[in-house]
Protein backbone atom coordinates (compact mmCIF):
# COMPACT_ATOMS: atom_id res chain seq x y z
CA UNK A 1 0.00 0.00 0.00
CA UNK A 2 2.80 2.63 0.86
CA UNK A 3 4.08 1.81 -2.75
CA UNK A 4 0.80 2.73 -3.99
CA UNK A 5 0.27 5.81 -2.31
CA UNK A 6 3.99 6.77 -3.52
CA UNK A 7 3.06 6.28 -7.24
CA UNK A 8 0.22 7.77 -6.47
CA UNK A 9 1.74 10.90 -5.23
CA UNK A 10 4.56 10.75 -8.45
CA UNK A 11 1.74 10.74 -10.86
CA UNK A 12 -0.21 13.59 -8.79
CA UNK A 13 2.57 15.96 -8.67
CA UNK A 14 3.77 15.28 -11.83
CA UNK A 15 -0.10 16.03 -13.97
CA UNK A 16 -0.67 15.14 -17.07
CA UNK A 17 1.54 17.71 -19.38
CA UNK A 18 4.72 16.00 -17.98
CA UNK A 19 3.99 13.01 -17.75
CA UNK A 20 3.62 12.87 -22.07
CA UNK A 21 7.26 12.64 -22.80
CA UNK A 22 7.43 8.83 -20.97
CA UNK A 23 8.35 6.02 -22.51
CA UNK A 24 5.22 3.45 -22.85
CA UNK A 25 7.55 0.92 -21.40
CA UNK A 26 7.66 2.78 -17.96
CA UNK A 27 3.96 2.79 -17.76
CA UNK A 28 3.66 -0.81 -18.47
CA UNK A 29 5.77 -1.57 -15.99
CA UNK A 30 4.12 1.27 -13.43
CA UNK A 31 1.04 -0.77 -14.42
CA UNK A 32 2.22 -3.80 -14.35
CA UNK A 33 3.02 -3.10 -10.23
CA UNK A 34 -0.31 -1.83 -9.64
CA UNK A 35 -2.17 -4.94 -10.85
CA UNK A 36 0.33 -7.22 -8.79
CA UNK A 37 -0.08 -4.89 -5.81
CA UNK A 38 -3.93 -5.18 -6.13
CA UNK A 39 -3.57 -8.96 -6.49
CA UNK A 40 -1.28 -9.58 -3.85
CA UNK A 41 -3.58 -6.75 -1.44
CA UNK A 42 -7.19 -7.70 -2.07
CA UNK A 43 -7.08 -10.84 0.05
CA UNK A 44 -5.66 -9.52 2.77
CA UNK A 45 -8.06 -6.57 3.04
CA UNK A 46 -10.92 -9.17 2.53
CA UNK A 47 -9.52 -11.01 5.60
CA UNK A 48 -9.29 -7.62 8.02
CA UNK A 49 -12.05 -5.63 6.76
CA UNK A 50 -11.19 -2.05 8.61
CA UNK A 51 -14.14 -0.28 9.45
CA UNK A 52 -13.83 3.77 9.73
CA UNK A 53 -14.43 4.96 13.00
CA UNK A 54 -13.87 8.60 12.02
CA UNK A 55 -16.29 11.44 13.50
CA UNK A 56 -17.29 12.71 16.73
CA UNK A 57 -18.90 10.63 18.94
CA UNK A 58 -21.50 11.35 22.12
CA UNK A 59 -23.13 8.66 24.55
CA UNK A 60 -25.79 9.32 27.03
CA UNK A 61 -24.18 12.05 29.00
CA UNK A 62 -26.31 10.10 32.57
CA UNK A 63 -26.12 6.64 31.72
CA UNK A 64 -23.44 5.00 33.13
CA UNK A 65 -24.40 1.50 33.90
CA UNK A 66 -21.91 -0.24 36.52
CA UNK A 67 -21.87 -3.86 37.59
CA UNK A 68 -20.10 -3.34 40.30
CA UNK A 69 -22.90 -1.16 42.09
CA UNK A 70 -26.00 -2.76 43.72
CA UNK A 71 -29.38 -2.80 41.28
CA UNK A 72 -30.69 0.04 43.42
CA UNK A 73 -27.37 1.80 42.99
CA UNK A 74 -27.32 1.68 38.93
CA UNK A 75 -31.80 3.02 39.17
CA UNK A 76 -30.18 5.97 40.73
CA UNK A 77 -27.81 7.08 38.52
CA UNK A 78 -29.74 6.35 35.54
CA UNK A 79 -32.23 8.42 37.17
CA UNK A 80 -29.21 11.30 38.13
CA UNK A 81 -30.53 10.72 41.51
CA UNK A 82 -26.84 12.46 42.34
CA UNK A 83 -25.72 15.35 44.11
CA UNK A 84 -22.20 14.80 43.67
CA UNK A 85 -20.00 12.48 41.37
CA UNK A 86 -21.28 9.50 42.46
CA UNK A 87 -23.48 9.07 45.69
CA UNK A 88 -25.19 5.29 45.45
CA UNK A 89 -26.50 2.50 47.61
CA UNK A 90 -24.33 0.30 47.70
CA UNK A 91 -21.54 -1.63 46.23
CA UNK A 92 -21.93 -5.49 44.93
CA UNK A 93 -18.94 -6.85 46.25
CA UNK A 94 -19.01 -9.39 44.19
CA UNK A 95 -16.91 -7.38 41.97
CA UNK A 96 -14.86 -5.27 44.30
CA UNK A 97 -12.36 -5.84 46.69
CA UNK A 98 -12.88 -4.67 50.39
CA UNK A 99 -10.20 -1.40 50.36
CA UNK A 100 -12.14 -0.60 47.17
CA UNK A 101 -15.57 -0.64 48.72
CA UNK A 102 -14.77 1.07 52.26
CA UNK A 103 -13.23 4.07 50.12
CA UNK A 104 -16.15 4.90 47.90
CA UNK A 105 -18.47 4.56 50.45
CA UNK A 106 -16.03 7.08 52.09
CA UNK A 107 -16.36 9.51 49.48
CA UNK A 108 -20.11 8.96 49.08
CA UNK A 109 -20.51 9.85 52.85
CA UNK A 110 -18.40 13.05 51.78
CA UNK A 111 -20.83 13.45 49.29
CA UNK A 112 -23.56 13.17 51.85
CA UNK A 113 -22.28 15.62 54.19
CA UNK A 114 -21.65 18.13 51.46
CA UNK A 115 -18.12 18.43 51.64
CA UNK A 116 -16.66 18.72 48.49
CA UNK A 117 -15.01 15.12 47.07
CA UNK A 118 -11.98 16.26 45.22
CA UNK A 119 -11.24 14.05 42.43
CA UNK A 120 -9.10 13.83 39.36
CA UNK A 121 -12.02 15.41 37.25
CA UNK A 122 -12.54 17.84 39.86
CA UNK A 123 -8.95 18.97 40.46
CA UNK A 124 -8.27 18.98 36.42
CA UNK A 125 -6.05 16.33 36.14
CA UNK A 126 -6.42 13.99 33.26
CA UNK A 127 -8.94 11.59 33.99
CA UNK A 128 -7.15 8.61 32.72
CA UNK A 129 -8.85 5.07 31.62
CA UNK A 130 -11.61 3.79 32.17
CA UNK A 131 -12.86 7.31 34.00
CA UNK A 132 -12.55 8.94 30.68
CA UNK A 133 -15.31 6.51 29.67
CA UNK A 134 -17.79 8.54 31.69
CA UNK A 135 -16.75 11.22 29.32
CA UNK A 136 -19.78 12.41 26.78
CA UNK A 137 -17.80 12.93 23.89
CA UNK A 138 -15.03 12.13 22.04
CA UNK A 139 -13.66 12.22 18.56
CA UNK A 140 -11.97 9.19 16.42
CA UNK A 141 -9.00 10.44 14.43
CA UNK A 142 -8.10 7.63 11.98
CA UNK A 143 -4.96 7.06 10.33
CA UNK A 144 -3.23 3.46 8.98
CA UNK A 145 -0.58 3.53 11.62
CA UNK A 146 -2.86 4.80 15.11
CA UNK A 147 -5.52 6.17 16.07
CA UNK A 148 -5.85 9.91 18.20
CA UNK A 149 -9.06 9.88 20.00
CA UNK A 150 -9.92 13.42 20.97
CA UNK A 151 -11.00 13.53 24.56
CA UNK A 152 -13.98 16.06 24.34
CA UNK A 153 -14.89 16.46 27.94
CA UNK A 154 -11.45 16.41 29.14
CA UNK A 155 -9.62 18.35 26.47
CA UNK A 156 -6.92 15.86 26.54
CA UNK A 157 -6.03 13.30 24.23
CA UNK A 158 -4.85 9.67 23.83
CA UNK A 159 -3.17 7.43 20.98
CA UNK A 160 -3.93 3.87 19.91
CA UNK A 161 -0.99 2.64 18.18
CA UNK A 162 -2.07 0.09 15.45
CA UNK A 163 -0.87 -3.44 14.93
CA UNK A 164 2.03 -3.19 17.35
CA UNK A 165 3.07 -5.29 20.58
CA UNK A 166 3.14 -2.93 23.94
CA UNK A 167 6.45 -1.99 24.97
CA UNK A 168 9.03 -3.74 26.71
CA UNK A 169 8.78 -1.33 29.57
CA UNK A 170 5.88 0.64 29.65
CA UNK A 171 6.35 3.79 31.75
CA UNK A 172 3.11 4.62 33.45
CA UNK A 173 0.86 7.08 32.25
CA UNK A 174 -2.65 8.71 32.82
CA UNK A 175 -3.96 7.08 29.85
CA UNK A 176 -1.28 4.50 29.83
CA UNK A 177 -0.43 2.78 26.62
CA UNK A 178 -2.98 1.43 24.44
CA UNK A 179 -2.51 -0.74 21.42
CA UNK A 180 -5.34 -1.83 18.86
CA UNK A 181 -6.03 -4.16 16.00
CA UNK A 182 -9.03 -4.79 14.18
CA UNK A 183 -10.47 -8.22 14.21
CA UNK A 184 -13.94 -9.12 12.81
CA UNK A 185 -14.83 -5.97 11.93
CA UNK A 186 -14.14 -4.50 15.61
CA UNK A 187 -11.34 -2.09 16.94
CA UNK A 188 -9.93 -3.64 20.03
CA UNK A 189 -8.01 -1.81 22.14
CA UNK A 190 -5.55 -3.52 25.25
CA UNK A 191 -4.14 -0.75 27.48
CA UNK A 192 -1.77 -1.41 30.54
CA UNK A 193 0.86 0.87 32.34
CA UNK A 194 -1.94 3.53 33.47
CA UNK A 195 -0.57 5.59 36.37
CA UNK A 196 -1.40 5.09 39.69
CA UNK A 197 -2.29 8.29 41.17
CA UNK A 198 -3.96 9.78 44.68
CA UNK A 199 -6.25 11.52 42.47
CA UNK A 200 -7.65 8.80 40.77
CA UNK A 201 -10.69 8.02 42.22
CA UNK A 202 -14.44 7.92 41.49
CA UNK A 203 -15.82 9.14 38.94
CA UNK A 204 -18.07 8.40 36.23
CA UNK A 205 -16.10 5.26 35.79
CA UNK A 206 -13.04 5.41 37.78
CA UNK A 207 -12.65 3.43 41.09
CA UNK A 208 -9.60 3.08 42.35
CA UNK A 209 -6.73 0.81 41.13
CA UNK A 210 -3.86 -0.51 41.42
CA UNK A 211 -0.65 -1.09 38.73
CA UNK A 212 -2.15 -4.38 37.46
CA UNK A 213 -5.20 -2.17 35.75
CA UNK A 214 -5.54 -3.47 32.48
CA UNK A 215 -8.28 -2.62 30.33
CA UNK A 216 -9.84 -4.08 26.65
CA UNK A 217 -11.85 -1.89 24.69
CA UNK A 218 -13.78 -3.11 21.83
CA UNK A 219 -15.68 -0.74 19.03
CA UNK A 220 -17.59 -2.14 16.17
CA UNK A 221 -20.85 -0.30 14.55
CA UNK A 222 -24.29 -1.80 15.56
CA UNK A 223 -26.14 -4.10 12.74
CA UNK A 224 -29.33 -2.73 11.69
CA UNK A 225 -31.31 -5.35 13.51
CA UNK A 226 -29.39 -4.50 16.94
CA UNK A 227 -31.35 -2.18 19.92
CA UNK A 228 -29.15 0.51 20.51
CA UNK A 229 -29.32 2.28 23.74
CA UNK A 230 -27.56 5.65 22.66
CA UNK A 231 -29.24 8.82 23.70
CA UNK A 232 -32.40 9.21 22.00
CA UNK A 233 -31.65 13.01 22.56
CA UNK A 234 -34.39 13.74 25.17
CA UNK A 235 -32.22 12.61 27.92
CA UNK A 236 -28.58 12.94 28.79
CA UNK A 237 -26.65 16.37 27.53
CA UNK A 238 -26.98 15.80 24.06
CA UNK A 239 -28.94 18.29 22.17
CA UNK A 240 -30.74 16.43 19.22
CA UNK A 241 -30.05 19.18 16.93
CA UNK A 242 -26.75 18.40 17.09
CA UNK A 243 -27.16 14.28 16.50
CA UNK A 244 -26.42 13.26 13.00
CA UNK A 245 -29.32 11.73 11.73
CA UNK A 246 -28.98 8.45 9.83
CA UNK A 247 -25.48 7.49 11.53
CA UNK A 248 -24.25 4.32 12.68
CA UNK A 249 -24.51 3.60 16.25
CA UNK A 250 -20.75 2.78 17.55
CA UNK A 251 -21.17 0.21 20.60
CA UNK A 252 -17.81 0.43 22.86
CA UNK A 253 -17.44 -2.54 25.17
CA UNK A 254 -14.67 -2.30 27.77
CA UNK A 255 -13.68 -5.11 30.33
CA UNK A 256 -11.79 -3.72 33.26
CA UNK A 257 -9.47 -6.24 35.01
CA UNK A 258 -7.31 -5.36 38.07
CA UNK A 259 -6.49 -8.33 40.41
CA UNK A 260 -5.57 -5.30 43.01
CA UNK A 261 -8.49 -3.68 43.40
CA UNK A 262 -11.02 -6.45 41.85
CA UNK A 263 -12.18 -9.77 42.66
CA UNK A 264 -13.16 -10.16 39.25
CA UNK A 265 -13.24 -8.18 35.85
CA UNK A 266 -15.99 -6.26 34.71
CA UNK A 267 -17.54 -4.99 31.82
CA UNK A 268 -19.73 -2.45 30.32
CA UNK A 269 -21.29 -1.49 27.41
CA UNK A 270 -21.82 2.35 26.10
CA UNK A 271 -23.26 3.41 22.56
CA UNK A 272 -22.40 6.58 20.58
CA UNK A 273 -24.01 8.27 18.10
CA UNK A 274 -22.40 10.70 15.56
CA UNK A 275 -22.72 14.24 16.04
CA UNK A 276 -22.34 16.91 13.90
CA UNK A 277 -20.84 19.78 16.34
CA UNK A 278 -17.13 19.03 17.46
CA UNK A 279 -14.67 19.28 20.24
CA UNK A 280 -14.72 22.62 21.72
CA UNK A 281 -12.43 23.88 23.84
CA UNK A 282 -12.62 23.35 27.49
CA UNK A 283 -9.82 24.05 30.28
CA UNK A 284 -10.69 22.62 33.92
CA UNK A 285 -8.06 25.20 35.25
CA UNK A 286 -10.47 27.79 33.38
CA UNK A 287 -13.21 26.90 35.57
CA UNK A 288 -11.99 25.19 38.93
CA UNK A 289 -10.36 28.19 40.23
CA UNK A 290 -12.24 27.31 43.67
CA UNK A 291 -9.91 24.45 43.97
CA UNK A 292 -6.90 26.16 43.96
CA UNK A 293 -4.06 25.52 44.61
CA UNK A 294 -4.95 21.93 44.51
CA UNK A 295 -5.25 22.01 40.76
CA UNK A 296 -2.33 21.09 38.93
CA UNK A 297 0.19 23.67 39.70
CA UNK A 298 4.09 24.74 38.29
CA UNK A 299 5.43 27.64 41.37
CA UNK A 300 8.42 27.37 38.65
CA UNK A 301 7.53 27.85 35.38
CA UNK A 302 9.01 25.33 33.40
CA UNK A 303 11.06 27.36 30.89
CA UNK B 1 -12.57 18.05 -1.61
CA UNK B 2 -14.30 16.15 -3.15
CA UNK B 3 -13.93 18.14 -6.44
CA UNK B 4 -9.66 18.02 -5.56
CA UNK B 5 -10.13 14.18 -5.72
CA UNK B 6 -12.38 14.22 -8.83
CA UNK B 7 -10.04 15.66 -10.39
CA UNK B 8 -7.06 13.70 -9.26
CA UNK B 9 -8.34 10.79 -10.51
CA UNK B 10 -9.41 11.89 -13.98
CA UNK B 11 -5.43 13.30 -14.23
CA UNK B 12 -4.31 9.79 -13.30
CA UNK B 13 -7.30 7.85 -15.89
CA UNK B 14 -5.65 9.90 -18.86
CA UNK B 15 -2.16 9.39 -17.65
CA UNK B 16 -2.91 5.98 -17.76
CA UNK B 17 -4.64 5.80 -21.12
CA UNK B 18 -1.95 8.56 -22.44
CA UNK B 19 0.84 5.72 -21.69
CA UNK B 20 -0.89 3.53 -24.37
CA UNK B 21 -1.87 0.54 -21.58
CA UNK B 22 -5.12 -0.66 -21.40
CA UNK B 23 -7.84 1.45 -19.75
CA UNK B 24 -8.66 -1.50 -17.56
CA UNK B 25 -5.39 -0.94 -15.71
CA UNK B 26 -6.66 2.52 -15.17
CA UNK B 27 -9.78 1.23 -13.39
CA UNK B 28 -7.66 -0.99 -11.32
CA UNK B 29 -5.58 1.62 -10.06
CA UNK B 30 -8.61 4.09 -9.82
CA UNK B 31 -10.05 1.34 -7.56
CA UNK B 32 -6.98 0.98 -6.03
CA UNK B 33 -6.91 4.31 -5.33
CA UNK B 34 -10.02 4.70 -3.67
CA UNK B 35 -8.57 2.65 -0.55
CA UNK B 36 -6.25 5.56 -0.70
CA UNK B 37 -8.55 8.55 -0.81
CA UNK B 38 -8.64 9.42 2.68
CA UNK B 39 -4.36 9.71 2.44
CA UNK B 40 -4.15 11.45 -0.59
CA UNK B 41 -7.21 13.43 -0.87
CA UNK B 42 -5.56 16.38 0.82
CA UNK B 43 -3.15 18.55 -1.62
CA UNK B 44 -0.61 18.66 1.01
CA UNK B 45 0.80 16.49 4.02
CA UNK B 46 2.01 17.81 7.01
CA UNK B 47 1.24 15.43 9.22
CA UNK B 48 3.48 13.64 11.97
CA UNK B 49 5.62 14.53 15.00
CA UNK B 50 7.38 18.13 14.70
CA UNK B 51 9.54 19.77 17.41
CA UNK B 52 10.85 23.26 17.76
CA UNK B 53 14.49 23.73 16.59
CA UNK B 54 14.84 26.50 19.38
CA UNK B 55 12.78 28.76 21.94
CA UNK B 56 13.14 31.98 22.51
CA UNK B 57 11.14 33.71 25.05
CA UNK B 58 11.04 36.82 23.07
CA UNK B 59 8.36 37.05 19.69
CA UNK B 60 10.93 37.03 16.98
CA UNK B 61 9.56 39.24 14.39
CA UNK B 62 10.92 38.45 10.85
CA UNK B 63 12.91 41.25 9.64
CA UNK B 64 13.70 41.95 13.02
CA UNK B 65 12.42 45.29 15.13
CA UNK B 66 10.06 45.83 18.14
CA UNK B 67 6.52 44.90 18.38
CA UNK B 68 4.64 47.36 15.98
CA UNK B 69 2.41 48.28 18.58
CA UNK B 70 -0.05 51.60 18.95
CA UNK B 71 -0.18 53.25 21.98
CA UNK B 72 -2.87 50.87 23.61
CA UNK B 73 -0.77 48.31 23.19
CA UNK B 74 2.25 49.94 24.26
CA UNK B 75 0.47 50.99 27.68
CA UNK B 76 -0.60 47.64 27.74
CA UNK B 77 3.02 45.93 27.56
CA UNK B 78 4.34 47.73 29.87
CA UNK B 79 1.65 47.07 32.54
CA UNK B 80 1.85 43.62 32.25
CA UNK B 81 5.90 43.20 32.06
CA UNK B 82 5.34 44.88 35.60
CA UNK B 83 2.35 43.19 36.54
CA UNK B 84 4.68 40.11 35.77
CA UNK B 85 7.30 40.45 37.29
CA UNK B 86 5.50 41.82 40.89
CA UNK B 87 3.04 38.79 40.75
CA UNK B 88 -0.05 41.04 39.86
CA UNK B 89 -0.76 39.48 36.60
CA UNK B 90 -0.03 35.89 36.41
CA UNK B 91 1.12 33.86 33.63
CA UNK B 92 -1.55 31.51 33.85
CA UNK B 93 -0.09 29.17 30.91
CA UNK B 94 3.11 28.53 32.56
CA UNK B 95 1.48 27.84 35.90
CA UNK B 96 -1.91 26.51 35.84
CA UNK B 97 -1.38 24.62 32.23
CA UNK B 98 -4.07 26.62 30.10
CA UNK B 99 -3.00 27.10 26.58
CA UNK B 100 -0.36 29.63 25.19
CA UNK B 101 -2.39 30.38 22.47
CA UNK B 102 -0.80 31.69 19.24
CA UNK B 103 1.80 32.56 18.26
CA UNK B 104 2.95 31.44 21.45
CA UNK B 105 2.76 28.17 21.00
CA UNK B 106 3.90 27.88 18.60
CA UNK B 107 7.38 28.58 19.88
CA UNK B 108 7.13 26.08 22.50
CA UNK B 109 10.21 23.79 23.22
CA UNK B 110 8.44 20.90 23.25
CA UNK B 111 6.88 18.23 20.23
CA UNK B 112 3.64 18.04 18.85
CA UNK B 113 1.73 16.38 16.60
CA UNK B 114 -0.55 16.71 13.53
CA UNK B 115 -2.92 14.61 12.23
CA UNK B 116 -4.92 14.93 8.93
CA UNK B 117 -8.24 13.59 8.52
CA UNK B 118 -10.99 14.12 6.30
CA UNK B 119 -12.12 17.71 6.91
CA UNK B 120 -10.13 18.19 9.96
CA UNK B 121 -6.82 18.60 10.68
CA UNK B 122 -5.86 18.72 14.37
CA UNK B 123 -2.50 20.47 16.10
CA UNK B 124 -1.80 18.37 19.03
CA UNK B 125 0.65 19.98 20.93
CA UNK B 126 2.54 18.07 24.06
CA UNK B 127 2.59 21.38 26.28
CA UNK B 128 0.02 21.88 28.04
CA UNK B 129 -2.27 18.90 25.76
CA UNK B 130 -3.53 21.73 23.61
CA UNK B 131 -5.47 20.81 21.04
CA UNK B 132 -6.06 22.95 18.06
CA UNK B 133 -8.87 21.68 15.58
CA UNK B 134 -8.68 22.88 12.49
CA UNK B 135 -11.61 22.59 10.21
CA UNK B 136 -10.63 22.61 6.33
CA UNK B 137 -12.96 24.62 3.36
CA UNK B 138 -15.50 25.80 5.75
CA UNK B 139 -16.75 29.15 6.51
CA UNK B 140 -16.13 30.85 9.78
CA UNK B 141 -20.08 31.06 10.36
CA UNK B 142 -20.28 27.81 12.86
CA UNK B 143 -19.08 30.28 15.33
CA UNK B 144 -22.33 32.02 15.42
CA UNK B 145 -24.09 28.98 14.65
CA UNK B 146 -23.33 27.20 17.94
CA UNK B 147 -22.88 30.59 19.81
CA UNK B 148 -19.15 29.72 21.23
CA UNK B 149 -17.35 31.69 23.55
CA UNK B 150 -13.84 33.14 22.16
CA UNK B 151 -11.07 30.69 22.90
CA UNK B 152 -7.84 30.38 24.02
CA UNK B 153 -6.36 29.09 20.96
CA UNK B 154 -9.31 31.07 18.64
CA UNK B 155 -11.47 29.08 16.09
CA UNK B 156 -9.47 28.11 13.30
CA UNK B 157 -10.44 27.19 9.34
CA UNK B 158 -7.99 25.86 6.61
CA UNK B 159 -7.74 25.20 3.23
CA UNK B 160 -4.76 24.13 1.11
CA UNK B 161 -2.94 26.60 -0.75
CA UNK B 162 -0.58 24.22 -3.39
CA UNK B 163 1.02 21.87 -0.81
CA UNK B 164 1.02 24.93 1.97
CA UNK B 165 -1.68 24.87 4.57
CA UNK B 166 -3.41 28.06 5.49
CA UNK B 167 -4.82 27.95 8.95
CA UNK B 168 -6.97 31.51 9.19
CA UNK B 169 -7.78 31.87 12.80
CA UNK B 170 -10.60 34.41 14.93
CA UNK B 171 -12.17 34.99 18.26
CA UNK B 172 -9.10 34.48 20.27
CA UNK B 173 -10.27 35.29 23.85
CA UNK B 174 -7.85 38.39 25.62
CA UNK B 175 -5.96 36.15 28.09
CA UNK B 176 -2.95 35.18 26.55
CA UNK B 177 0.35 36.58 25.66
CA UNK B 178 1.87 36.82 22.48
CA UNK B 179 5.09 35.20 24.09
CA UNK B 180 7.14 35.18 27.31
CA UNK B 181 7.66 38.89 27.73
CA UNK B 182 3.94 39.05 28.15
CA UNK B 183 3.33 40.98 25.04
CA UNK B 184 -0.75 41.30 24.87
CA UNK B 185 -3.44 41.38 21.91
CA UNK B 186 -6.87 41.71 22.08
CA UNK B 187 -9.68 39.86 21.30
CA UNK B 188 -10.01 41.49 17.84
CA UNK B 189 -6.39 39.90 16.88
CA UNK B 190 -6.43 37.36 13.71
CA UNK B 191 -3.82 35.21 12.84
CA UNK B 192 -2.71 33.58 9.37
CA UNK B 193 -0.39 30.98 9.03
CA UNK B 194 1.10 28.99 6.14
CA UNK B 195 2.27 25.50 7.18
CA UNK B 196 4.56 23.63 4.63
CA UNK B 197 7.04 21.07 4.58
CA UNK B 198 10.99 22.51 3.54
CA UNK B 199 14.16 20.75 3.26
CA UNK B 200 12.57 17.50 1.35
CA UNK B 201 9.98 17.07 4.68
CA UNK B 202 12.66 17.30 7.09
CA UNK B 203 11.13 20.03 8.45
CA UNK B 204 7.92 22.19 8.70
CA UNK B 205 7.67 25.77 8.72
CA UNK B 206 5.18 28.09 9.92
CA UNK B 207 4.94 31.29 8.83
CA UNK B 208 2.26 33.63 11.19
CA UNK B 209 0.82 36.71 9.97
CA UNK B 210 -0.80 38.40 12.82
CA UNK B 211 -3.01 41.38 12.72
CA UNK B 212 -4.54 43.05 15.55
CA UNK B 213 -6.36 46.67 14.40
CA UNK B 214 -6.78 47.46 18.41
CA UNK B 215 -3.00 47.25 19.49
CA UNK B 216 -0.90 47.04 16.08
CA UNK B 217 -0.11 49.78 13.98
CA UNK B 218 0.35 47.08 11.12
CA UNK B 219 0.28 43.61 10.68
CA UNK B 220 3.63 41.32 11.74
CA UNK B 221 5.17 38.12 10.43
CA UNK B 222 6.72 35.87 12.74
CA UNK B 223 8.25 31.96 11.31
CA UNK B 224 8.82 28.78 13.12
CA UNK B 225 10.93 26.14 11.89
CA UNK B 226 10.15 22.39 13.38
CA UNK B 227 12.20 19.19 12.87
CA UNK B 228 10.75 16.05 12.20
CA UNK B 229 10.63 13.42 14.87
CA UNK B 230 8.79 10.37 13.94
CA UNK B 231 9.99 8.70 16.87
CA UNK B 232 8.12 9.99 19.32
CA UNK B 233 5.54 9.87 21.36
CA UNK B 234 3.53 12.25 23.28
CA UNK B 235 3.77 12.20 26.69
CA UNK B 236 1.71 13.89 29.68
CA UNK B 237 1.92 16.92 30.70
CA UNK B 238 0.53 18.51 33.51
CA UNK B 239 1.77 21.45 35.80
CA UNK B 240 4.05 20.42 38.41
CA UNK B 241 4.58 17.28 37.84
CA UNK B 242 7.86 16.16 36.09
CA UNK B 243 8.24 16.77 32.03
CA UNK B 244 10.48 15.04 29.45
CA UNK B 245 13.88 16.73 29.09
CA UNK B 246 14.04 19.53 27.05
CA UNK B 247 16.92 20.88 27.70
CA UNK B 248 18.50 20.51 24.66
CA UNK B 249 16.19 22.57 22.59
CA UNK B 250 18.19 25.09 22.01
CA UNK B 251 17.05 28.56 24.07
CA UNK B 252 15.50 26.38 26.92
CA UNK B 253 18.32 26.69 29.58
CA UNK B 254 18.92 30.34 28.69
CA UNK B 255 15.65 31.28 29.51
CA UNK B 256 15.61 29.51 32.77
CA UNK B 257 18.69 30.62 34.11
CA UNK B 258 16.72 33.92 33.03
CA UNK B 259 14.07 33.34 35.10
CA UNK B 260 16.26 32.64 38.14
CA UNK B 261 18.07 35.68 38.14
Amino acid sequence: MKLLGIISRLMDRQGVPKIAPLRPSTFLVLSMVVIFLNVAVAPAQAQTRVPNFNGIWAHNGFDYPKPYLTELGNEREARGERDGAQVTDGYDNAYLKPWVVELLLREDLAERSRRTNTTDHTLCYPEGIPAEFGGREMQMLQTPSEITMLLGDANHSRTIYLNRPHSAHVVPSWYGESVGHFEDESLVVDTIGIAVHPETVSTSYGTPHTEALHVVERYRFLSSDEKPTAPSGTDGLVDPKYIAAGGKTLRLTFTVDDSGAYRKPWSVSLDYLPIKTRIREYYCAENNRDFTPLIPTAEIPDF
Amino acid sequence: MRELLSAKESNMARFVCAGGVATVAGAIFILASGALAQATSSVGDVSGFWWSVKYSPKLEILGGGDIPYNDKGKLQYTKNIAGLRNGSIKDDARRVCVPDGVPRILGNPYPFKIVQSPGQITLIYELNGVLRIVLMDKPQLWVDVEGAAPYYSGHSIGHWDGETLVIETANYNEKTFLDATGAPHSDQMTTVERIRKINGGKQLEDVVTITDPLMLTKPMTARYIYDTHPEVRLEDYVCGEPHRDISNVPGVKEARRARVQ
